[in-house]
């Protein structure tokens, strides 16, 4: 296939190179040629890697510069590779076409991979990938195929599901579209090698009629967007298949295919040599032939419009970067994922162009998601759909600001002024501690009739005129649509240390809705702060001193009650006490019961003086110790008592059985 | 008039019967039991107590309050265990040693009284 293709091939590529810089994708072609040319490394070998070999040298030749495969380097690797003992099929098809692609003039080699291929060939192609390897590899060394070998070849074919057009694979999606592609591909090559007996035929017949199945569900499942290397290989082998498999009988859409074309470019930025081949392989078949209908892209003029220009415009061109025929153009304007669709209706504007006016009094400003589908104009069939991000901008005002100064405590007003856009303050504000400066300002888009715009950002900032340095606040939106920016001496002690002095004060209101951001310089702000007497640090001096002491707040202490009513409780806290030791004494509590000598009075004394200790422990925990300091002292106490207790209980309980009937 | 007073005195008279009955009956409770129910006795009052405290002076600090209100709710509880399994009459625990009992109480008040003393501040 190789060698009669390559030409072809070249030719095409250079259309497509050419028509892709046209179309405003040069960038991405130019990084997939510079990619070509950094994987061919230095000696233009590939890294050593045969497959890598074949990849780079066929993308060489896609981009039209065959000259510059290095055949010195590549063809050693393809003759080494079939000079082994056992030679797999895919590396006599990557060797044989390698062999061909770089014009090898001395070839040694060539029979093993002929040998491959036909034992290959000998039985039932396992898999349509396997036929179609073989079927390539003995074109590319200039050899034919017997018919019991084509046969052989499109068994496979047999095997496809006629729901979905696709052959079965091992599993589902990117596999089964790959044997797909090599069931189109291996159909082609056979055509063109020898006469297909009458079931390959049908099998062939059959499979090409599934293409549009094909194409849509691999469009419904999103296979396309979802594209990875393999899903890449994928497309650009089923596309290549079509172009090779399809006559004008053909049904494809248009907008499925230009939907691969989209996918393709987007690979444009390819991370490997097989990527890189894969990209331009698919481009070529998708513009080369003319068999498949040329996919047609949509792209927005400008991706900023201004609202009060509220025109959209959509150019539509071929991939070969012609106009496209008429189309009729339909669209919907969204803004954020909860967005209400805006119907947008384009009207021709000739050469490809189309434009749709913006509802201006019920758009608003900000980035929108616009959706265009294409379709034809005599029978309506779909031909391109895109979804572009557009930004509606417009100009945004500040008419005015009111700046006062206020006192805290009292509350009252100590100086105000008000300016109107891009007015200055004729004189410094004094913003002094126990004051607080505020800044009230109400933001308009397309001021005539004003709307209130509630932007992304709004600011004041203070910037210090001796150091440099920046305090930044921002401002709140309140109901009415205006905003309000506080700053207090000790919110600027907070941002960047008691530094006083004279700031310049900034407005400052941002948004992706906004043309220009809109910054006003509304004059000069003059802070003191209850420590500033002092003169003012420099900005090395303010990083390198030590920060402000915390404080901690703590709740204030509750009124405590007088000192008689406390003596009072704490008599009447110790009165169930005093009850209680009357009581037991008066019940007959003594410590008769204790062993009157010997290891049992040393076990209980030792019992009770380790409750004892454990309670001063506690009285002692309470006063001076941590509870980590107490936990170890607690727990040998805790030993001690457990031993003796569990010695003189275990011996009360020996003595005295019948001690719970008394 | 007379009626009346002769009514209120029989109501007298029952109520002292009660009472004196009571207290002839709880004389043959053993002393053991006697003995924690004064506890059970002290640890209420300590608890009304500083009831009454919070009640009249108010509960600051509330931490301290708080871990002395429970602290007493908590003996009590504990003692009042402790009085149902050494009952002789109580059948639940009849096979329940006394010296288990009392070693239950005792870990249990190490334990409530260490939480107590940690949380008091």
């Amino acid at each position: 296939m190789g060698a009669r293709q390559s030409s072809g091939f070249l030719t095409l590529t250079l259309i497509t190179f050419t028509v892709l810089i046209q179309s405003s994708c040069a960038a991405d072609w130019a990084q997939v040629a510079k990619s070509v040319s950094l994987e061919a490394g230095a000696t233009g070998n590939f890294g050593s890697s045969l497959s890598d070999a074949y990849y780079g040298s066929g993308a060489l030749t896609l981009l039209g510069a065959k000259g510059d495969i290095k055949s010195e380097a590549v063809c050693p690797m393809a003759e080494k590779e079939l000079g082994k003992a056992s030679v797999n099929l895919e590396a006599a098809y990557f060797a044989s076409h390698v062999l061909t692609q770089a014009s090898c003039a001395k070839v040694s080699g060539k029979e093993a991979a002929e040998a491959v291929a036909r034992q290959a060939l000998g039985k039932e192609a396992p898999h349509a990938c396997t036929g179609y390897m073989a079927l390539s590899t003995l074109a590319a060394l200039g050899k034919s195929p017997s018919a019991g070998e084509i046969k052989n070849a499109l068994v496979p074919l047999s095997k496809h599901k006629a729901g979905k057009g696709r052959l079965k694979a091992g599993s589902k999606g990117v596999p089964s579209l790959k044997a797909t592609a090599c069931g189109y591909l291996a159909g082609a090559e056979a055509n063109s090698m020898g006469s297909l007996d009458s079931d390959s035929a049908a099998a062939v017949e059959a499979l090409v009629a599934g293409i549009p199945q094909v194409l849509e569900s691999a469009s419904r499942s999103s296979l396309w967007s979802d594209a990875d290397e393999d899903a890449l290989e994928a497309m650009s082998m089923l596309i290549k298949g079509m172009d090779e498999t399809c006559s004008s009988e053909c049904s494809i859409s248009q907008h499925q295919l230009g939907e691969v074309g989209r996918e393709l470019i987007r690979a444009g930025d390819v991370s490997s040599i097989k990527d890189a081949y894969h990209v331009l392989q698919g481009m070529a078949a998708l513009t080369g032939s003319g068999k498949l209908p040329l996919p047609v892209r949509l792209q927005l003029t400008s991706a900023t419009v201004r609202l009060k220009e509220g025109v959209l415009s959509i150019e539509a061109a071929d991939l070969k970067g012609n106009t496209a025929p008429a189309l009729q153009l339909k669209g919907s304007l969204t803004k954020g994922k909860k967005g209400t669709p805006q119907e947008l209706s384009f009207s021709a504007k000739g050469q490809g162009r189309y434009e749709a006016a913006v509802p201006k009094t019920e758009t608003a400003l900000g980035t929108h998601q616009l959706t265009v589908t294409a379709t034809s104009k005599e029978d309506g069939a779909k031909i391109a759909s895109e979804t572009f991000n557009v930004a509606l901008v417009g100009a945004v005002e500040v008419p005015s600001a009111v700046l006062a100064v206020k006192r805290l405590d009292p509350a009252s007003t100590k100086q105000k002024e008000e300016l109107e856009y891009p007015q200055q303050l004729q004189k410094p504000l004094a913003l002094q501690p126990g004051t607080q400066l505020k800044v009230v300002f109400t933001p308009v888009w397309d001021p005539v009739p004003a709307k209130a715009f509630t932007p992304q950002q709004a600011f004041l900032s203070l910037k210090s005129t001796a150091s440099g340095r920046l305090v930044v606040v921002a401002a709140k939106a309140g109901k009415d649509g205006a905003y309000t920016a506080s700053l207090t001496p000790e919110a600027i002690a907070t941002q960047i240390g008691s530094e006083g002095g004279d700031f310049n004060a900034t407005l400052s209101v941002a948004d992706d809705g906004i043309e220009k951001g809109l910054v006003w310089h509304v004059g000069i702000v003059t802070v003191t702060h209850a420590s500033s007497a002092s003169p003012a640090a420099s900005a090395s001096q303010l990083l390198n001193m030590p920060k402000p002491e915390i404080h901690h707040i703590f709740q204030a202490p509750g009124k405590r009650p007088p000192a008689a009513v406390s003596l009072v409780f704490t008599v009447l806290s110790l009165a169930p006490l005093g009850y209680l030791l009357i009581h037991l004494s008066r019940l007959g509590v003594n410590i008769k019961g204790l062993p009157s000598g010997g290891p049992a009075l040393l076990t209980t004394v030792a019992f009770h003086g380790g409750i004892a200790a454990i309670l001063v422990l506690y009285f002692i925990f309470w006063v001076r110790l941590t509870l980590i300091d107490t936990l170890l002292p607690l727990l040998l106490l805790s030993i001690f008592t457990f031993y003796f207790g569990f010695l003189a209980l275990r011996r009360s309980a020996k003595v005295e059985p019948g001690l719970k009937q008394e | 008039m007379k009626a009346i007073s002769s009514q209120i005195k029989g109501v007298e008279d029952n109520a002292k019967l009660i009472v004196k009955s009571f207290f002839s009956e709880y004389d043959k409770t053993p002393i053991r039991l006697k003995i924690i129910d004064a506890f059970i006795v002290y640890a209420l009052l300590t608890c009304a107590t500083q009831f009454l405290y919070c009640f009249v002076v108010g509960s600051f600090p509330f931490n301290s309050f708080l871990s002395g209100f429970f602290c007493s709710l908590g003996f009590f509880t504990l003692m009042v265990s402790l009085r149902m399994q050494v009952d002789p009459q109580s059948t639940e625990f009849k096979s329940l040693l006394l010296e288990r009992a009392y070693a239950d109480v005792l870990l249990c008040g190490f334990l409530l009284f260490l939480i107590v003393w940690n949380f008091m501040g």
